[in-house]
């Protein structure tokens, strides 16, 4: 059965987009046509959604900071010499 | 950090500094100030939205299913950041006040007022007796006819005679605050704090004119002083003020004192308040019901025509007959001491100037007490100071302002 996955990935070249650094991968749940109720299909597809992609937002708000926060401490040993 | 995506952990690197030896964290460099836990603006914004109408309990759930995290920030932090703000709100009031109380010209400045449009539906009696009313004003002695009161129709009577008015002006005759005028209607709520019997008074205001309005709220002098200002930007000196309010003995004092150099001032006792005092108090001066009816009965209209000296004499003459004199003398003095804000109301409400201090109830109502004056609520000052403070930047649409552009919505803006 499948299913869909979101990837997180970084690209540490620009010169090749193609190459890539899986940083999060976030599996959405398989989905059961025969196991859904008309009545709350929409519903539940909606409510599996959205928490999959707060995990996705919070993952890359979190990948997003460890960035900012790797060139903040770049910046400052800068400031010493080796 | 708590932000609207949830609870995201931002790891930091630590650095050690040999020279100082001390251990940093560069990544602070780009945070604000915190005790380990930063809530963005964001989520500040909807934080401190959601508790203007709802409890604070749902406020949590709600922000927890917004975010798909099932625990966000609780009730105490939702609590704490209405404060937070509702302090910055009233600091940065206070600033102004200050400021421009020192000034010694205000006029390159002008009030900052919400723009009043057209009401789409004013009030007004039904379509359907219309035809009813166009046929009894063909008689020679007009009488209401049924499902139009009776001082409403001596409003009809008016128009019709001065202006010739058409059936569709007659049926949404009401007060309108005229060309040069500024109407001001104050009150104060009474909100419960958690120690037995103690309570926290919030001042309320509207201030309209033709161009538009503006709300007040806040404890203590600082909102009679923004109240003296706005009257002042308004152009008070040169227009003519009609104060609202129920006689409170702070209103009183407010128009003798601060408004002392506006030329063309009013207060006019509120009808509906001025009633309720007196049906109170005969309850207490008259033996039954068929007697409060009795005296009632004279002393309504009496006052309803600003007859006081009249109104009193009835009472005077009432006191052979009275079971509670104190309570006789109470009336006499609440009478005595708001003689000059008894006005002819009848002639007032026939010629559409306002007589009710509606306004400021309605002001109370939307900022205090629909979500503060519920059964068993009781608030901390800075929490119902808070909420009331947010409420009014919300009703004076300085919302996005605040919120986008970090300013508080200024009372003064140049000219």
């Amino acid at each position: 059965m499948s299913h869909l996955r979101v990837l997180i990935c970084r690209v540490d070249d620009e010169a090749s987009p193609d190459q890539m650094m899986e940083l999060h991968s976030i599996d959405l749940p398989a989905v059961e046509p025969e196991q859904m109720p008309p009545e709350t299909a929409l519903d539940e597809l909606e409510t599996e959604v959205l928490a999959v992609g707060q995990d996705v937002m919070r993952h890359l708000m979190k990948s997003q900071w460890e960035e900012v926060d790797r060139l903040l401490v770049e910046a400052y040993q800068r400031r010493f010499s080796p | 950090m708590a932000c609207r995506l949830g609870i995201v952990y931002l790891p930091r690197q630590v650095c050690y500094n040999e020279e100082l030896e001390t251990h940093e964290m560069p990544g602070n460099a780009v945070l604000p100030a915190h005790n380990g836990m930063v809530i963005t603006r964001n989520l500040q914004e909807w934080a401190c939205l959601l508790p203007l109408d709802l409890p604070f309990a749902t406020v949590e759930r709600l922000l927890a299913w917004q975010t798909q995290c099932e625990e966000m920030i609780c009730t105490t932090e939702v609590r704490c950041l209405v404060r937070t703000h509702g302090q910055v709100i009233r600091e940065a009031e206070a600033a102004e006040v200050a400021e421009l109380l020192q000034r010694e010209d205000l006029s390159e400045l002008k009030a900052q007022m919400v723009p009043a449009h057209e009401a789409r539906h004013p009030a007004a009696w039904p379509k359907e007796l219309n035809a009813a009313v166009e046929e009894t004003l063909e008689t020679e002695d007009p009488q209401p006819p049924e499902g139009i009161r009776a001082c409403d129709w001596e409003r009809v009577l008016t128009a019709r005679r001065e202006e010739c008015a058409d059936i569709e002006q007659l049926r949404r005759l009401g007060p309108q605050v005229q060309p040069g005028q500024i109407v001001a209607a104050t009150d104060d709520v009474e909100v419960r704090r958690p120690e037995r019997k103690s309570k926290l008074y919030i001042r309320t205001a509207r201030i309209a004119t033709r161009e538009g309005f503006r709300y007040l709220s806040g404890c203590g002098e600082t909102v009679l002083d923004q109240l003296y200002l706005l009257l002042l930007l308004c152009g008070g000196l040169h227009k003519w003020v009609t104060l609202l309010g129920d006689g409170a003995r702070w209103i009183r004092r407010f128009l003798v004192e601060r408004l002392a150099a506006f030329p063309h001032k009013e207060l006019v006792l509120d009808w509906y308040h001025l009633v309720k005092k007196c049906y109170e108090l005969t309850s207490m001066i008259c033996r039954g019901r068929k007697a409060k009816a009795s005296l009632m009965g004279r002393l309504i209209p009496r006052l309803w025509h600003g007859q006081v000296d009249e109104a009193i004499a009835q009472l005077e003459a009432y006191r052979a007959e009275c079971r509670n004199e104190e309570k006789l003398d109470e009336l006499i003095d609440y009478l005595t001491a708001r003689k000059p804000y008894i006005v002819n109301y009848q002639e007032r409400r026939a010629k559409r100037i306002y007589i009710g201090s509606g306004h400021a109830e309605k002001a109370c109502d939307l900022i205090v007490a629909r979500r503060q004056k519920h059964k068993g609520m009781h608030w901390s000052d800075a929490t119902a100071d808070g909420l009331a403070a947010l409420k009014t930047l919300v009703l004076n649409r300085g919302w996005d302002l605040y919120w986008q552009d970090r300013k508080v919505l200024p009372l003064a803006v140049p000219a």
